[in-house]
Formats: structure tokens, sequence, C-alpha cells
């Protein structure tokens, strides 16, 4: 799924680059409704200049999954829930006058996944005999608890670099499509876990740094984005 | 110039698009999710307690199911934290733990029974007292219901001579007797059968026909020990001081068990009257002697009928011992008005233990409270077995004893925190005993108050090993349940020498480091004074789990590792 949201991206800045029709109007505020992977919110733009706006955004969206089996030794049940969203303030330049923009920013990503697993059967502390019973200390799922997962990423302030089409705040139409393709710096995020059980050695920094090393590298959130603006 | 921007712009994004992608590193996440261990930590035990269930003849490990009793069994909790009440000890092993809120210490110590039962011997029990926070250890030794297994400080013997006529009566009188005296062996048995006397069962039914009489002597020294618990304490839990025991089982092909011989009159006099038929017990104790002299040559002696059968141990008269020959003799006998009420007896289908317990006002009913100051002259921890002997009365326990000077009370020191019969100016003596040579032994001047002081004997014979135990799965595999160091508090080490009159050991707590646990093994060990160049069993125990390996030690101080299965612990590999 990320490699497809990274991929998703080069397509849409290449696509970005494409040149627009010239911008000839003079309105100078404008509100759009957005959808993209940061969620579903809306922005409001000022048109310092023709070529250069000042918008404020706000995105939110969530994802729950409830109940589906994780791995197979021992067998879990695993639910999750991830909240994105986004409170950013973004500078548009429309270097060539037309649609097309360059885009800065910066803001708060409201990153919050979190999942937890709780065993779906006995785990058996030691030997099974031939017939698959245990020999040794059977422990149940509710003392072997829950374990729980959440994502948080060092920086509360995430850079953003991106290119767009339309121009919230200035043009002739009072209807504008909206398009953005850029990438946040989140910066790597870092797994802690939890647990009200016997999993709590799991849960150690010393552990648990083997998934951290792992998703190091997912610094950059990639930021797709269409909507509809409103200029005034 | 338009045109140019725009394919600048393009090379750009695209380029800057790809960064974005290409830093996205699926493959070290997919790898780190696979690496990623789930780990079990069960909660730590601060206070650990091994212990083996052992033949009292052989010493070999006894396949035996125990039952956890007495005022400190509701904080007992097993190798994974769990309430502990009863355990299946298959290999006569066994570690459990004390529930980390109960803090044992000298003033405040968790005292508990254990029971155990094995095919084809005495239910046995015995009482543990734990003082200290660390690791405990005990050995529960239990004894054969064969009277014809050797075991120290017994003897035994079957008989088919007896017979009665169609109307129960027995035909031609004799007498049934144990092995004579020996250094060994301090007491002798007879079973004096009367002619026309007529053995019955505690409903009265006669025995008929050829009888089989089995018949063992118990001594008030080793064979105290061979004794089942439940045979030493009187109905209020007091330990018995007990001259010594005899077991008896008479019965008829029919199944038909005597508890009592009718046609006689019972004690006239200083013997039993000449239709009566008696058990008599003879000791060469020269404690159990001292005691009945010093009670004016005739001791008052409580008789109990211990029946293994139902457990029931009934006090059923009492008797004067008396010293003929420089020995000690008590004389019981059967009758119609007998001196025992065998009328309280219970099932005495598996036959009977007579006990005879000093009593009378030169005994009293106290706890050992006398301070016991160790000194250990060595430099590290070391085990030894402490052992209180008296008029009837011996008591062992295996203690780990610091380096330096260390006081205990002396009921802590031998196992033994309840109340005993203490004889008024009995002879009592403290003995400790290490893994070889000869022991250090002073008197005890009074058990239930003052002070004792006693030095560990040097530890002759030994060197000092490190002692590394590993459990260790094979090259590439690891085991398939995770868990943390504190989950295998309760694993322990135990070793015997293969040499006479070996005893079985524990790591002591203050030489014993933690486990080290790995993701596929564990090791164990500490610093230990062993025998070099001899064959040692070392056990390892989880719990009811437990591996064993044979090894022969080193011939020189140094490095000592073995290597032990972890599936035997309950760790499998995969």
């Amino acid at each position: 799924m990320k490699r497809f949201s990274c991929i998703f991206v080069v397509v849409f800045l290449v696509l970005a680059a494409w040149p627009a029709n010239n911008i000839s109007s003079a309105q100078d505020i404008g509100l759009g409704l957005r959808a993209g992977t940061t969620g579903i919110g809306g922005e409001l733009g000022f048109s310092i200049t023709p070529r250069l706006i000042i918008r404020g955004h706000f995105t939110a969206i969530s994802q729950t999954v409830k109940e589906e089996e994780v791995g197979d030794d021992p067998k879990m049940l695993g639910s999750g829930k991830a909240k994105t969203g986004a409170i950013m303030g973004f500078l548009d330049f429309h270097p060539f006058g037309n649609s097309f923009r360059l885009t800065v920013g910066a803001g708060k990503n409201q990153f919050d996944v979190s999942a937890s697993v709780v065993p779906a059967e006995n785990v058996c502390f030691g030997d099974k005999n031939q017939q698959g019973v245990c020999d040794g200390k059977e422990m149940t799922p509710e003392r072997l608890g829950t374990l729980s997962a959440n994502v948080t990423y060092p920086s509360s302030i995430h850079p953003y670099a991106g290119i767009g089409f339309g121009n919230l705040a200035y043009g002739r139409s009072t209807v504008t499509f909206l398009f953005d393709a850029g990438v946040t710096y989140a910066g790597s995020p870092e797994i802690t876990l939890t647990n009200d059980g016997l999993f709590s050695p799991t849960t150690t920094t010393e552990n648990v740094q083997t998934l951290n090393d792992g998703i190091e590298s997912f610094k950059w959130y990639p930021v797709v984005s269409l909507g509809l603006g409103f200029r005034f | 110039m338009t045109s140019k921007r725009n394919s600048f712009l393009i090379v750009f994004m695209v380029a800057f698009g790809l960064t974005a992608a290409v830093s996205c590193d699926f493959q070290a996440a997919d790898d780190a999710f696979n690496d990623f261990d789930i780990i079990l930590g069960l909660d730590p035990i601060n206070t650990v307690v091994s212990g083996v269930i052992v033949d009292s003849g052989s010493g070999d490990l006894i396949d035996a199911r125990l039952t956890f009793s007495g005022p400190g069994a509701s904080v007992l909790i097993d190798a994974y934290s769990d309430p502990l009440s009863s355990l299946h000890a298959e290999s006569g092993t066994l570690t459990f733990g004390i529930r980390n809120s109960s803090i044992p210490t000298e003033g405040s110590p968790v005292e508990v029974v254990v029971t155990a039962t094995a095919q084809n011997y005495y239910t046995t029990s015995r009482e543990i007292t734990i003082s200290e926070v660390g690791e405990g250890f005990f050995e529960l030794e239990m004894t054969r219901n064969d009277v014809h297994v050797p075991t120290a400080g017994t003897s035994g013997l079957s008989d088919s001579r007896v017979s009665t006529n169609g109307a129960g009566a027995i035909q031609q009188a004799l007498s049934i007797q144990t092995q004579a005296l020996a250094s060994g062996l301090q007491a002798q048995l007879f079973v004096n059968v009367a002619q026309s006397s007529r053995p019955v069962t505690g409903s009265g039914a006669a025995l008929v026909g050829g009888l089989s009489t089995d018949i063992r002597v118990f001594d008030s020294a080793d064979g105290l020990g061979a004794l089942p618990a439940a045979a030493k304490k009187s109905a209020s839990g007091t330990s018995l001081a007990l001259v010594g025991a005899s077991f008896f089982r008479m019965s008829d092909s029919a199944g038909r068990v005597a508890v009592n011989f009718l046609t006689g009159s019972g004690k006239g006099g200083a013997a039993c009257a000449a239709n009566a038929t008696s058990i008599v017990l003879t000791s060469s104790r020269a404690d159990v002697i001292s005691a009945i002299q010093a009670a004016g040559g005739s001791a008052a002696v409580d008789v109990y009928a211990y029946t293994p059968a139902d457990g029931h141990n009934a006090l059923g008269g009492t008797i004067n011992a008396s010293i003929e020959n420089g020995l000690a003799r008590l004389e019981l006998c059967f009758g119609a008005a007998g001196a025992f009420n065998t009328a309280l007896i219970g099932d005495a289908s598996a036959g009977i233990i007579f006990t005879f317990a000093l009593s009378g006002s030169s005994v009293s009913v106290q706890t050992l409270g006398n301070t016991v100051s160790v000194n250990n002259p060595g430099s590290a921890a070391i085990n030894a077995v402490f052992r209180l002997v008296g008029p009837g009365i011996n008591f062992s326990q295996d203690k780990t004893v610091p380096a330096g000077s260390s006081t205990y009370s002396l009921g802590t020191l031998v196992g033994q925190a309840g109340a005993v019969s203490l004889v008024q100016n009995g002879t009592y003596a403290l003995s400790a005993t290490l893994e070889s040579g000869a022991p250090a032994s002073v008197p005890v001047s009074g058990p239930a108050s003052g002070s004792t002081s006693i030095t560990l004997p040097a530890s002759l014979g030994l060197v000092q090993f490190d002692f590394t135990v590993t459990m260790a799965c094979p090259a590439g595999q690891k085991f398939e349940v995770q868990v943390s160091e504190s989950s295998l508090d309760a694993l322990q080490i135990t070793y015997k020498a293969q040499v006479a009159d070996a005893k079985w050991k524990a790591l002591p707590s203050g030489a014993a480091a933690n486990p080290v646990v790995t993701s596929g093994s564990v090791v164990l060990g500490g610093t230990l004074m062993m025998r070099p160049n001899t064959t040692y069993q070392v056990i390892g125990t989880l719990g009811d789990k437990s591996g064993s390996v044979t090894q022969t030690s080193p011939g020189a101080a140094g490095a000592w590792k073995i290597n032990l299965p972890p599936k035997d612990i309950g760790l499998s590999c995969k």
C-alpha cells in the first residue's frame, strides 16, 4: 500500500508539471473543499499578488479495522485505528501566471495510528503432545493481555513541498478545480508498544527497536489532494 | 522559453517524487516485522523453593504427587505465578515460588506442609519453613510400604507361620522379631503371638486359617525419617518425641486384617499376661535411655496408631517405658482389656504403625527457640545439612549459609518451626554436614531457649567450580515461545554426587547467578564447592518439568560446563 502511495506521488508530480491556462481575474479570496491522502476538509486562501497565494488548510480522516486474524503462532486478533489529517499553512507561487503552482508550507500532521492485538487462543508454554494438547502451562488470552501499538512522529511541525493546479484566491471564474501533489516531511516514525499482561517484555524499547529500525526510512508522507475552490 | 522551463520542472518533479518513493525501504520494514519477537514475560518470583522427593532407602528420585497445606499454603505459586495447591513431580524434582507480596523473614517465616503420595510408598509429609527471600531447598524422603525394602533405621520382615483354627484361635505361640540391634539400627521389634489369643478385625471378625504377618521397626534415629510425617505428630500438630515405632499387619487369606487379639488380659504387672499377644520394642538409643532414667527408670509413653490407608493417627493409650538390660523397653499388650483402645484405630487395611511417644511431666511442648550462631569460615556461601537429634526427635534441613557469621532460630535451621515435645534435661545435639567430610556437632543445652554456636566443618575434598548449565536450542533454532529472564526465576538446578551417602543439593542462592536468557538459550550457574573427578547427576527443574544429565566433574578447580536439553524443562525450539 505504501509502495503504491509513493508511486502515485511520482505520477501526479509529472502530471502536475504540464502547462495550464493563464490566470486572469480579480478575486482575492477563496474557499476550497478538499479530499486527499490527508483526509477530507477545507481551506481558505488569500491572494497576496495574482501569483502569490497564501492558504490555510485543514483535513482529517480516520479508518478503523475491527478484529482481523493476524499471525499464526500464536493466532492473534488485531484491530486498529488510523487517523490522519493536517492543519497546514501554504504559500502558492504561480510562476507562469497560470494555474500551475509551486507550493511550500508547514503545519501539523494529525497522524494517529494505533492498533491492538489479543491472542485468539491459549498459548502453550512448553511442549504439545502428539494429540496437540499442551503438556506445559497454558496461558489464557485474558492473562496474556492486549498488546497495543501506537505510531508517533518525532516532530509536530512538518514541512511540505509540492506542486499543484488551481488558484484558490485569484481567477476569473467563481469555481476552480484544485489539485495538489507533494510530500510532507514527518521524520522517522516511531512505534511504541504497551501491554497489560504477559507480553510486557515484547514492549521494551530494546525489542521494539527492531521494528523502528525497519521503518526508519518512512520519513516522507505523500500528499495527493483534489478539491473544488470558490472564489469571492 | 516556457517549454524549456516546463521541461525543467518535469525533470525536477519526477526526481523529487522518485526520491520520496525510493526512500521508503519496504524490504527493511518487511524484514523487521518478520524478525520481531513476541516475548512472554512472567512476573518475577523473588523466593523460589526447589525440592526433591527421594526414596528413603535407595535415595532414588520418586514420581510423586504433592499437595500443599499449612499456614503458608495460600501464598504459594507455581513456576508461572499461578496459585499452587498441588503438583505432580513426575521426575521427583519440583520448584515453586512464594508470592512476592509475602516476604519471609526469621520472625515471620512461611510455613508449608508438603504431602507426597506415590505408589508403593507411605504417604509422607514434611514441614518446610522458608525464613528468607531467595532460594530454598528441601528433600522429602518417602518410605516404601513393602517391609522388605531396606531403609535406614528400619528393619522388616514377613512371616507366615501363624495360623488359627476354625474358631479363630491361634494354634501355636511364637515370636516374630526383626533384625537384632546394630550400629545402624537402634531398635528391635518383637511380636509375641500368644497361643489361643484370637486376632480380630476392627468389627470383631476373626481371622481364620493361615495368617500373613508383616512387621517393621523404626528406630528413633534414621528410622524417624522413614515414618510418614502424620505418624510423628499429635492431633494438635505437635511433633512427638518418638522412642520408636512398629509397623504391624496381620491378615488372613480372606483379606481380614487384625487390629486386636482377644482372649488376653492385657498388661498384668511388669509384663503382659501369658495369654496376651504383645508388641515389644527395644531401643539402644542413649538419649532415649537417659530420658527414661531421668524419669526414675520408668517413663510414661503415649501410644498412637497411625493407619496409612486413611492417614488417621489415634492416641489409644499410655504405657510405661522401662530399662531392661541397658535397653529401653516398651511393651504393648493386646487383649479385651488391653492398654490400648483398639476401637480408635482407623482403616487398618494397609496395616498399623504404632508409635511410642515420650509423655508425662518430664515432657513439655515448646518451639525450638534456641538462637544458633552459624559460622561459615569459608569465603563463599555453602550448603550444609543441619540436624537436631535428641530423645525421640531427628529433624534436619539443607540450608545455604553465607560466608561469615549468621544467626538463626534453631527451628528455622532444622526446618521445624512448630511445637515440639521436648524432654526436660534431655540430651540434644546439633550437627552440620557439608557435601563431604565429617560433620561438626555441638550440644544444645536447651532447644527451646538460650543460644548455641556452631562452626561449619572444613570443606575437605571439595574444590571450587565455576559451574554453568546451558539449555540451548540447536544452531539456527530459537525457542518457540520467547520468554524474559524473570519468567525463568523458578528454574533451579539440583545436583547429587554419585557416591555413597551423598544428598541432593541445590545451587546455593548466594552463589548462583540469575539465568541469562536469549532467544535460543538459557544459561544458569554459579560458584560451587564440589567434589573433583566425581560423577554427578545434575537436574534442571522448572515447576514440574525437569531435564537431567550425568557427568563427571573436572579434576581441578575451574570452569565446569554442562548442557541440558531445553525441551525437558518445557522450552521447545523451532
